[in-house]
């Protein structure tokens, strides 16, 4: 496997492949497994969502993919090359940026917009004279005049533009992808278009890769091309946007898709929803680590730890018994049949 | 029926500067109202103020009348004094805050902080109140042991759970609930919004539920009203409301979400930012950011009904046909 070049232009299948990482948090005595086996592929010029409740590991897996989180088990892959070293991080991360939730939290009060964009090109030591340059491309790409903006203070611009500032920061390495950690939850409606415009324009116009990590399904449905649903440290389901949200196969994606508020007035009516809360990672529950919270639960699932199945025949899969023939029809022999 | 509250010419100020600039509201009994609007909007304020619980230095007039049901003289809200109200918070009115996390105390445990609640309002033996609390945290769908808990003990969408049952720990006739689940995952939201739900129904409450997310809003209200800049621009049943807006505030704002089996792709946006709190545009105050702005919109239009039921701040509605926004989306944010 050949290392990773700096600036080496991406031709492989996968902008960057997530093999079988785990990463674990200790504390005191107890371990909490963050991640568990999680595998994906990211595509170049992909816009891949990945969703699920607060604590499920969707931001260690963003963390973990750049390098920000040291996995315990399992490896990365970009463009082919493993991802072992420093100097692979390094040049990883001239590839693959990252932007968080929070604006106001992300930038340094006591820097300048011109201080703030030009410092990647300053720690990846791109040669001074290019960093003027580069600095106005980036605010052009994300709608900032850079006469206007450059001299201001994080404090003297609004929350949509700290963003817009926040991902000039993170382009201005001309990046090949882009993860975004619910980039405009904190925004307000009107202000998370124009955000999302941008990004998505980044998408068209240079075929950045995106990564949504969000939990908001319904934004993840309108904008992505792939998403994967974790749960628990794991990902129960994947597949397109559209069969992911339009057509969930695993009983826990099926329970956050009915949870969205519909803005149709009785649009959301009477629903089943899904009872109690996400289990403490240091104590996984045996089998499926859905199932006590699974009204659609059967016999096996509470010693079957269920791998992803191929449910449509079009990549979408999901890490549900009820999609393995085999336990079904071994259920329905023993009579058991749902407990739910 | 008689309104439960009525709210009329409610007036906010920061330094001569309108933060709710002539607000009107009326509430049935058991009747769900919606305040949307973007931050700073005026929405919380405006929580606070009926309230009373504005910091010092906000200045708020305005006539705010409550009448709950087995009280003879209405209340008149904006008229008590800081002891009176205490007698009203919490008895007749209570608000759920925004951030459950920061809004108990930290040190002392759950069961104590809903006891001293009831304390403030009635006298009640030790055994009656820890009958009382059991009752409530089960109606808020906890088990009794929360009682013993630390609020640090508990998970988001527990701790919501907490503040629903102390604010209804007095059996009041309103709530206020701003943002109730904004900090929470969309599971724990549905729950918590279920509950609500569920209260309305079974103690005849009346409920303001404020939010910034109308998936929210249209899920749990009868009617909405729609806050720009301190004032309201529109508001209506919510079944008019998201059906057709009237104000092109409200219809961008819809246009912005999207809607899971209509079109994928990102909304439309609303150029620039809403104004500072306070500092309002002459004229239309949505002026600067509507891509439908004509000639007349540099006069302020008032509030006025422009379909039955439906109040629209707009010299245009009603809007048989929305026109193709100008050129004006997209355009250069700024303030």
């Amino acid at each position: 496997m050949s290392e990773i070049q700096a600036g080496e232009i991406g031709t492989g299948e996968t902008l960057m492949s997530v093999s079988d990482v785990a990463v674990d948090f200790r504390a005191r005595r107890k371990t909490a497994r963050a991640l568990d086996g999680v595998s994906l592929d990211w595509r170049p010029g992909e816009i891949l969502g990945i969703v699920g409740e607060s604590g499920c590991g969707k931001s260690t897996l963003a963390r973990a993919m750049l390098g920000l989180q040291p996995a315990s088990e399992g490896e990365l892959t970009v463009n082919g090359g493993v991802v072992a070293g420093k100097s692979e991080q390094r040049a990883l991360r001239k590839r693959v940026q990252m932007i968080f939730q929070d604006p106001y939290q992300s930038l340094n009060p006591r820097q300048r917009v011109s201080t703030i964009v030009a410092e990647p090109l300053k720690v990846q030591g791109i040669a001074k004279e290019e960093h003027d340059e580069r600095v106005r491309r980036a605010m052009s790409d994300v709608g900032l005049d850079s006469d206007r903006y450059l001299d201001r203070y994080p404090h003297q611009l609004s929350g949509g533009q700290r963003q817009r500032v926040a991902i000039a920061a993170a382009l201005v390495l001309d990046p090949e992808g882009l993860i975004c950690d619910e980039p405009v939850s904190m925004l307000d409606a009107s202000v998370q278009a124009q955000i999302l415009k941008v990004l998505v324009g980044l998408r068209e116009q240079r075929g950045l890769a995106l990564i949504f990590i969000t939990h908001d399904l319904s934004l993840a449905w309108s904008l992505c091309d792939r998403i994967s649903v974790m749960y628990l440290g794991r990902i129960v389901e994947e597949g397109s946007a559209e069969d992911v949200i339009e057509r969930p196969q695993h009983p826990y994606t099926q329970a956050l898709v009915t949870a969205i508020p519909v803005p149709t007035p009785g649009g959301g009516g009477r629903r089943e929803l899904l009872e109690g809360e996400l289990p403490d990672p240091t104590a996984v529950p045996s089998g499926c680590r859905f199932h006590p919270r699974c009204p659609r639960r059967f016999e096996p699932c509470d010693r079957v730890d269920p791998e992803l199945i191929e449910t449509g025949g079009r990549g979408q899969r999901a890490a549900c018994l009820l999609h393995d023939p085999a336990a079904v029809a071994a259920a329905e022999r023993d009579g058991s049949g749902s407990t739910a | 029926m008689s309104a439960l509250l009525e709210v009329e010419d409610l007036r906010v100020t920061h330094d001569g500067n309108p933060i709710v600039d002539g607000v009107d509201l009326t509430l049935a009994p058991g009747e769900a109202l919606a305040l949307a609007g973007e931050s700073g909007c005026g929405k919380t304020t405006t929580a606070l103020a009926l309230m009373r619980l504005l910091p010092p230095t906000l200045t708020q007039s305005g006539v705010i009348t409550l009448r709950p049901e087995g009280v003879t003289d209405p209340i008149n809200i904006g008229r008590r004094t800081e002891t009176g109200m205490r007698l009203v918070r919490w008895r007749h009115i209570s608000l759920i805050f925004q951030g459950a996390m920061n809004s108990l105390d930290p040190v002392q445990k759950v069961g104590k902080q809903i006891a001293e609640a009831i304390g403030i309002h009635e006298r009640a033996s030790s055994s009656d109140i820890a009958a009382r609390i059991g009752d409530l945290l089960a109606t808020v769908g906890l088990t009794g042991g929360v009682a013993d808990r630390y609020p640090h003990e508990l998970s988001g969408g527990q701790r919501q759970r907490v503040m629903i049952a102390l604010a209804l720990a007095c059996g009041p006739s309103l709530v206020i609930a701003d943002e109730p689940t904004t900090a929470l995952d969309v599971v724990m939201q549905a729950q918590v919004l279920q509950l609500l739900e569920r209260l309305r129904e079974e103690l005849g409450l009346a409920l303001i539920l404020i939010s910034h997310d109308l998936g929210v809003l249209a899920e749990t209200c009868d009617r909405i009203a729609v806050m720009y800049a301190g004032r309201i621009v529109e508001t209506g049943s919510v079944d008019a409301v998201f059906a057709a807006p009237q104000h092109p505030y409200t219809k961008l704002l819809l246009d912005s979400l999207p809607v899971i089996g209509g079109d994928r792709g990102v909304g439309v946006a609303i150029p620039g930012a809403p104004p500072n709190p306070g500092e309002p545009p002459p004229g239309c105050r949505f002026r600067p950011r509507c891509p439908y702005s004509a000639e007349r919109c540099d006069v302020d239009p008032p509030l006025r009904e422009v379909r039955p039921g439906q109040l629209a701040a707009c010299h245009y509605a009603p809007w048989e046909r929305w026109p193709e926004p100008a050129a004006a989306a997209g355009a250069e944010v700024s303030r």
